[in-house]
Formats: structure tokens, sequence, C-alpha cells
């Protein structure tokens, strides 16, 4: 028999009773007003005395939370179902002594009121009550500012639980408010994060020093800075961060949002921040506080010239900031992923103090918050978290996040076709990954889909696919090798030949081989009509690109779309302004601040060890930290020079029309899917069709199947060689030899 | 299950309940005297509040010296004699939650030294027309508590007043008023009542000379037809659905029976002045 659990009845609120059946309450051995112990599941308890219910039903149980576990206060138990075990028989012996502390409703109570009264207040209120060690007695019902006691302690040799008489002495030993009370119980629920800990163990520094030693700092003379700006792509955890930090001081946090202080009337959001400040300041009188500003560049852009109303709620803040005592020790922690959109006089120190820039996670730090996810999740053994690390190169926290969702629901949409234990597997991980793509990828410039192309499906070539595995697979694949060499990966490669001859398949079978992100460009994407915004496009594909390093990024005709200096067009054209800013992204002299993957190293007072067992995964992320470019082109003379130089496209490949053999390679994997007769020589054709591309080969097949169509009145099942001779011969090839001679010399 | 036992109980409970209607009447008679009290205190507050809002040295009463002072000092001095008086009061409201306290207290330690031998079948049983031993006894508490969080709400009003906190004085009659809490008065009334009124139910000996020596509940006694059927020609409404609650009932007829307190009297004479049972509507 279960019990069902029912919301208490409003006459029984405040009484501490349970209402239960008599049958039960007779089984239990329990007579009226006995105390039992309520345990529910989570840890959580509650102490009440037994009562039958009114109308003597069994089957149902009524539980008024007066003396219960803390946590149950906040998280009121409902729909549950519990077993008649879970209700224990517990003996109260009256109490000598019991130490308490107060929770009242607001600052100013606790400032008026003389602690005598607080004292015999209390005293009265839990006169007759069962307490429980370390449980929460609620007394809301009494109606008056006093609103919850805490059991601290009992003054018993043995048990937690007793009875408080008139004779208990009772010692009130803090006073605290509700909001202190609410954020110290938030920190019991502890909050996942992983590959943040120094930025963390910084933030708690910066919280703790003041508390911890008051005197070295003032007797040094410094103030401790107050002001933390966290900086970030979206979704990296700047948000769960402070909620962490928070937590794990036991500080008290006061969140603005931006929407919540800006009023329509004006003054009003002036008003509300200034309330906000003073919320805080209250709330840093009870202990450590953090005044947590998130998304902080809606709240304070950049002042503009007008009187735009944004402008005085900039100011109030500056004002604010400033105007905070040192006795106020509360730390503001300002969140945003837009800096450069800040108000600059907000970012000086004295307000912003420090200002901690959280990269997209490096893969040790993907592996930490792989690790911390699957934590909670039944996760097969075998599943590789550092290979899963590897692939999910851009992935920011909450894609990761995502992932291990996205892996759980295909774990359960399989499990509920067949039963069988619930694991994620790899193979879950695989399907999620193809499903999740990286944030920073999404919505942006020269995101592209590419079917899958492997290395087999391109004939011939052998030379010039081992050249690009080399420069591009290699460095992913083997990187403890190159490392061990000394040897850094390409930036750039640059694939030229006559057209048809693959250019663009060899870069998607790398693209496909090499798992990583893979974007691609063209003259659509970064052309404008406005002067300038094609470079900022380019330069923010860059920026993105690196984002989620490692990355290739395919410039396919990049003659067209980027000019060269020398070819007498007007200096200042769009194509040599986009070649420079070209030169400049391939080989600059370094990267923007913002753009850092990771966190830097921080100095703190702490000395946190420094971790130098990382191993494999650092080499990884030295090798793989940069964008490879792969540039493709027929006219590789048309390119600047400067492009051409190592350093930028190191690896420039001839990508050959195909010799006889690669072109009965080409044949063999063209006719492939089709039902070729018997007597069909390809070695005849590949020798008839010298200078013909790899395209024009493809496009023969297509004819000659074409012709057997024509000829056999759709009934043909099998294309014979005459069609390939006939097709053959109203056919010319698409190269000359003369052009093929142009590109044997080198362009460099 | 023992009769003694259970005769302590009930005897107990008589007991406790008539005191409960003795503490009720004197609750509610040092409440009323509070009111003119609280009044007068807030009245003074007011006037506190027009002395310092008021330029004396505007008026012609600026001659007299130092007057602004002297005002302040006699006001000051009414509030202390008017909170004087209060805390009288309120320390008769704490004798009458204490005496309450004690009888609650004392019922229960009778409960409990009998727990053996009442069985939860006992506490539990209970007809239309009596509530159970457990009933009563929840009753009591809740009385009780009631008491104890009026006393304490009261005395916090009382205590977080300040002679500096002119706008808190001046509220403190209206926050005393918004105190009162009518409904669990009236449920006090009628559990006092209804106690009164199954006590002579179960005392045969006053409608039923031939059962003198049985002190139990005898269902089909004729006090208790009676009592049904005022009940049900009071209420159509039948009621004595079984296993219904009494409490539910009590409140569901809760606010005609108060309503209709005077007749309610008349039953109780009735049955007093009668030895027989009697059909016939009270108001008759």
């Amino acid at each position: 028999m279960s019990l069902r659990l029912l919301s208490v009845d409003a006459c029984d609120r405040g009484s501490q009773r349970c209402r239960l059946g008599p049958g039960l309450m007779s089984a239990l051995g329990l007579s009226l007003g006995s105390p039992v112990l309520v345990s529910l599941p989570g840890g959580r308890s509650c102490l009440c005395t037994a009562w039958p219910r009114s109308d003597l039903a069994e089957g149902f149980l009524q539980v008024d939370l007066k003396c219960s576990s803390a946590n149950l206060i906040s998280h009121p138990p409902t729909h549950l179902n519990l077993d008649p075990a879970q209700l224990t028989p517990t003996p109260c012996p009256k109490l000598k002594g019991v130490k308490i502390s107060v929770v009242v409703q607001s600052a100013d109570f606790k400032k008026h009121t003389a602690p005598r009264l607080i004292h015999e207040l209390v005293k009265d209120m839990l006169r007759g009550v069962y307490v429980h060690r370390k449980h929460v007695i609620n007394l809301e019902d009494f109606d008056t500012e006093i609103r919850y006691v805490v059991i601290e302690d009992i003054n018993l040799e043995s048990g937690h639980v007793g009875l408080i008489t008139s004779k208990t002495a009772v010692e009130i030993t803090g006073i605290q408010t509700v909001r202190h009370h609410r954020s110290q119980l938030q920190d019991q629920d502890t909050i996942p994060l992983g590959g943040l800990e120094e930025v963390a163990a910084s933030l708690k520094e910066m919280l703790q020093l003041p508390l911890l030693y008051p005197d070295t700092l003032s007797t040094l003379g410094v103030s401790c800075p107050r002001g933390v700006l966290l900086v970030g792509p979206p979704g990296v955890g700047k948000t769960l961060l402070v909620r962490k930090v928070v937590g794990e001081v036991g500080a008290s946090l006061v969140v603005v949002r931006g929407p919540e202080v800006v009023g329509s009337r004006p003054g009003e959001s002036e008003e509300k921040l200034r309330a906000v400040f003073e919320r805080a300041r209250s709330a840093a009188e009870e202990g450590p506080c953090v005044l947590f500003l998130d998304e902080l560049d809606s709240l304070c852009p950049r002042r503009s010239g007008s009187s735009a109303p944004e402008n005085r709620l900039v100011a109030q803040l500056l004002t604010l900031m400033d105007g905070m005592n040192q006795s106020d020790r509360f730390l503001i922690a300002g969140a945003t992923n837009r800096p450069d959109s800040l108000d600059p006089a907000l970012r000086r120190p004295g307000r912003f103090d420090r200002e901690v820039i959280i990269g997209a996670p490096t893969s040790q730090q993907r592996k930490d918050i792989l690790s911390v996810l699957c934590a909670s999740m039944p996760v097969c053994p075998s599943v590789d978290l550092t290979e899963l690390a590897q692939r999910t190169t851009g992935y920011v926290g909450a894609d990761l996040s995502a992932l291990c969702r996205e892996a759980a629901m295909h774990a359960i949409r399989e499990n509920s076709k067949g039963a069988e234990e619930q694991a994620v597997v790899m193979k879950h991980f695989q399907e999620a990954l193809k499903l999740v793509r990286p944030s920073c990828l999404r919505s942006r410039l020269g995101r592209t889909e590419l079917s899958p192309v492997s290395w087999e499906q391109i004939g011939g070539l052998d030379e010039v696919k081992l050249k690009i595995q080399q420069s591009v697979e290699w460095p992913m694949k083997h990187p403890e090798a190159f490392v061990r060499l000394g040897l850094c990966r390409p930036r750039g490669v640059l694939l030229y030949g006559p057209p048809g001859c693959a250019k663009t398949t060899l870069v998607r079978a790398a693209a496909t081989s090499s798992h990583c992100a893979f974007l691609s460009v063209s003259g659509a994407d970064l052309y404008s009509p406005y002067v300038g915004d094609s470079e900022k496009a380019l330069a923010q594909l860059f920026h993105q690109a690196r984002a989620c390093a490692p990355c290739i990024l395919f410039l396919d005709e990049i003659d067209t779309l980027i000019g060269s200096r020398s070819s007498g067009q007007s200096a200042n054209s769009v194509q040599t302004r986009l070649l420079s800013v070209l030169l400049n992204e391939m080989d600059g002299v370094g990267l923007k601040t913002l753009e850092r993957r990771g966190t830097e190293k921080i100095l703190q007072a702490e000395g946190a060890e420094e971790n130098h067992t990382q191993g494999q995964l650092d080499c990884q992320e030295v090798c793989n930290k940069d964008v490879m470019v792969i540039a493709a082109t027929n006219r590789p003379d048309c390119l600047d020079s400067a492009l051409l130089r190592p350093g930028r496209l190191d690896h420039i490949i001839y990508v050959p029309p195909p010799d006889r053999q690669a072109r009965l390679c080409i044949l063999k994997l063209c006719t492939e899917s089709m039902p070729v007769d018997a007597d069909v020589c390809l070695e005849e054709l590949a020798t008839k069709t010298e200078l013909y591309s790899g395209a024009d080969l493809e496009n023969l097949c297509k004819e000659a199947a074409l012709l057997a169509l024509q000829e056999e009145n759709m009934k043909a099942s099998t294309i014979k060689h005459t069609y390939f001779l006939r097709s053959l011969s109203k056919m010319s090839p698409s190269l000359t030899a003369k052009q093929i001679q142009t590109y044997q010399k080198r362009p460099r | 299950m023992s009769k003694p036992a259970l005769l302590s109980l009930q005897q107990a409970l008589r007991k406790s309940f008539h005191s409960l209607e003795n503490s009720q009447n004197v609750w509610s008679s040092v409440l009323a005297e509070c009111s003119p009290l609280m009044d007068s205190l807030g009245n003074l507050a007011e006037q506190s509040r027009a002395l310092s809002n008021v330029q004396l040295s505007n008026t012609p009463l600026r001659d007299f010296p130092d007057l602004q002072e002297r005002l302040r000092f006699k006001l000051l001095q009414a509030t202390d004699t008017v909170l004087s008086k209060i805390t009288e009061k309120m320390s008769s409201l704490q004798s009458v939650r204490d005496s309450t306290s004690n009888q609650v207290s004392a019922v229960l330690q009778v409960y409990e030294q009998n727990t053996d031998s009442l069985d939860l079948l006992t506490v539990t049983e209970r007809s239309a027309i009596t509530p159970s031993l457990c009933d009563m006894l929840q009753w009591l508490q809740d009385a009780e508590c009631h008491y104890r969080q009026q006393f304490l709400r009261r005395k916090t009003l009382l205590q977080t007043l300040r002679a500096d906190d002119l706008s808190s004085l001046e509220s403190a009659p209206k926050r005393w008023k918004s105190l009162e809490s009518p409904s669990a008065e009236d449920c006090i009334t009628v559990w006092v009542n209804v106690n009164y009124e199954i006590h002579f139910a179960k005392c045969p000996s006053l409608l039923n000379p031939s059962e003198e020596n049985g002190s139990e509940l005898k269902p089909e006694q004729p006090v208790n037809r009676f009592f049904d059927v005022y009940l049900r020609w009071t209420f159509p409404v039948d009621f004595r659905k079984k296993n219904c609650s009494w409490v539910e009932s009590v409140c569901m007829y809760q606010t005609l029976i108060i309503q209709d307190k005077e007749e309610f009297k008349t039953l109780r004479i009735m049955h007093s002045s009668t030895k027989k049972a009697q059909l016939e509507p009270c108001h008759t």
C-alpha cells in the first residue's frame, strides 16, 4: 500500500500535524499527537505529530511542514507516493536547551528590535514544537516578522529530536534575514561546471580575501578589487560561473536583469538601479554579496551624443560604482559577450577592475565539461571523452550540454523500441554530433553543409591526395609527431590546375576526412555595395573560423575573389582591399584579445599549482589553434605574390589533368553505377581521351548512357561500347595542350 | 478499552470545554476593553504629528515659554499611561492564554496516560451528533493555538511600537483591529456550544431516567433523535452521511448556528427542562 501525499488543509497549517488514516496509525503504533518523522526522497525529512484524518480515510498523507529539513521549504513536495515505511515513530524527549538562529523578514526589524524581545517572542513561538537537529521551523503562520528558526543544535546526548517546552533554554546564535537565508540554501544544490576552475578560483579569491584578511588589506592600504567584467562568447558559462562561485562562497546574489531595471518613465530606471545597489548593500551587511549585472551591454551601451535615456542610466551606474565605500563589501560582476559596445568609462580600474576573458573552451576544458556533464548520465564506460572533446572543436559549454542531452534522447528513443539497459554509448554521441553544431557557427557567414566525399571516390591523383593529406590530415591526426619534429601545420594550401580536374572535390574529401569545421565563401557572401563591408565580412569570417578552430576555410576561385596588386587594377578597388585583409588575417601581428581560446593564467595569492600533465591534448592545441586556408584557382598567375609566400599559402599543389592511368580510374568510378556491357573496354577509352578532364570523362559516360536510351527506346539494359565511342566522337576535350603548358611553370 | 480511562478523558474534556467557554468570554471582553485604548493611542500619535508639524513661533501661542517641549512631554506621558494600561490588559490576555494552555496540556496528559487503554478505534469513533474524542482534543489544541497566536501577534505589535516612529503609532489601532480573526473565534464558540450539547446528550440521566447508571453514548437515545430532528428541521440536508466529518458538518452549518444562537439556547433550555424527548420544533 502506498500513501498519496496531499497538500495540507488550511486549518492544519502551522499545527505540525500530519494526517493519516487511523489504520496506519495503529499499525505504526502511533497514538494521537505522537511525533513521527516523515522521510521524503532526496534526503529530505519532516518531523510532525500524527493525527487521524477527519474523514478517517486510509491511503492519504497530509504533512504540515512546520519542522522540516531546509531544502523542503523551498521545494515543497508534490505528487508523491510514499511508502508507509517512510514514516518512523520517533520518541521525543523534552529538551533542556536548544541553539537556534532566527530568520527575520526585513533587515529593518533586525536593526530596530531588541535581541531580548526577539528571544522572548521566539521562545513563545517554539513552545510545544517538536524539533529536529538542523531542521528549519516555519513560523510564517504567526504572521510576524520572524519567519523561520533554524535549529542549530539541541542539547541532547543522543538522538536528533526533542520537544521544546516552556522550561527549555533557548539560545539564539544569530539573526539573519530571509534573503540571506535563502542564498545560503542555494549553495546546497551544486551547479555543475567544468573547465573554468581557474577563473572560478580567482573570483572566489576576490570575494573571500576582504572577508578573511581584512586587517592585512587595511595595513597594506590597498582596496580590494570590487568589479569583475566577464567577457566571452555566448554559452561559455559566464552566468553559471558567477552562480557557482556565489554558491561555493555562500555569498548572497543580487541579480540585475536589463529589462527589469529599465522603466518607461524618465528617471524610473535610475531609481530602480539605485534600489538594486541599496539591496546589495543591505545584503552585504550580513555576509559576502555579489551584485551581478548580466548582459551588461544592453544595460550600459556606449553613450551616444544625443541625450538618449540610456546615457543617464550609464551615468547613474558609473556614479553608483564610484560611490561604493570601502565598507560596502560587495563585488560587482558584469557579464557581456560584446565588450566593445560597453561604455569605455565602465572599463577602468575602480569600476570594473578586472576583466576576465573566457574564450571558447580548449579541448582539455571541453573534456572537463563533458566529464562534468556526463557524471549524471548513465554513460557507457567505453565512451572516450578525450576523443569526443577532440571532435567537438568550437563547441562551447552550452553546445556540449545540448550535445549530451541529444545523445541521451537518442538513447531513450532507442531504448523505447527494444528494452535494453539504459546507457548512452558512443554511437548516440555520434548521432548527436550530426544534429548539434557549434553555436558560433550558427547563422554565420560561409557555413556550408557538404555531402561527405571519401578519398576513394576520387580517381587517380594519388600524389596530390598524399600532399593534401600531409598538410591537412596529418597535423590533426598525429599532432605528437609534429610536435616531436618541431613542425607546425601549414597556414594555407593553394590548389591550382586546369578546370574540371577535381580541385573542389579534393577539398571536400579533405574536409570530410579531417572532421573539422568547414567554411566556404564565395563572392556572393563577401561583396556588398557598401564601402568597407566586404573587408569586414572577410575579417569576421576569419574571426569566426578561429573561434571554432581547427577549421578549414575554403576560398574557391580565389583569383576572382581576391585581386592582385600588380595587375594594373586601381589601387583602391574592393579586391585589393580584400587582399590586404586576407594577408593580415593569414599572417598578421597577432590576435584580438577577445579571440583568445580558453582562459589566461591568472595569478593568485593562494598559489594555485600549475597543471603540467595535459600531455597530448596540449599538443593538439598547439597544432590546431589556427585556421587552415585552402584556396583553389585555375589562374595562379593572377594571384598576388605576397599571398603565395611561405607562411601564407605554404603548400602550392598542382592538380594536373588526368594521365592515362588516372583517366582509367575515373572512368571506372563513373561507370561503377552503370550497367556497362561486357565488351566495353575502358582502357581503350582511357587511351583515346587524351586532354580530357575528369569532368569531361563523367560527361562522356552520361552521354553514352543517354545515347543508349535514345537508340534502344527506353528499353536499354546495358550500355554498349559503341555508344561510348559514338559519344566520344561528338565531344572534344575541354583542355588544350597549350593551356596545360601554362600551368607547367610554378606560380612562385 | 477500559471504561475508566474513557470516563476520565471525557470528564477532562468536559471540564476544559467549560473553562474554554469562560476563557473565551474573558478574552473577548478584554479585547473589547482594549480597542478604545488603542484608539486613544492612535489619537495621541496624531496629536504628536500635528505638534511636530506646527510652527508655534508663527502662532499667537509663541509667548508661552517652551510650549512645544511641554506639550510633547505631556503627549509622551499620556502615551505612556495608555500603553501601561494596555500592558495591563495584555497581562490578563496572557493569563487567559496560560490557563488555556494548562487546561489543554492537562487533557493531553490524561490522554497520554491512558494511551494504552484507549485504542484508535475508540478515540476516532463518532456519530452524527457526537464528535469523536480525537476531534475534541484537536479542537482544544486549535483553540489553544489560536490564543497563542493572537497573543503573540498583539504582543509583537505593541512591542515594536517606538515613540519616534509616529506613523507606526498612528497605524497601530488599525493594525490591532486587523489582527482580529472573527472566524476563529466563531469556531471556538461553536465548539464550546456543540460540546455543551453533546455532554447533555451524553448524560442520559437527564433525559432518560431508566438508564441512569449507563454513562456511555447510545445512539438510539431519544435526545439524539430529538437533536437529529432539530438539525434536520433546521437544515433540510441530510448530514448524517456515514463518516461525514463532524467538523465539516459543524462548519457547514456554523453560520446558521451562529445566526440562530438564540434558538440554540432555547434548544438547550428545552433539553434541560424536559425529561422527555420532544419532537416539536423549538421555535414554537
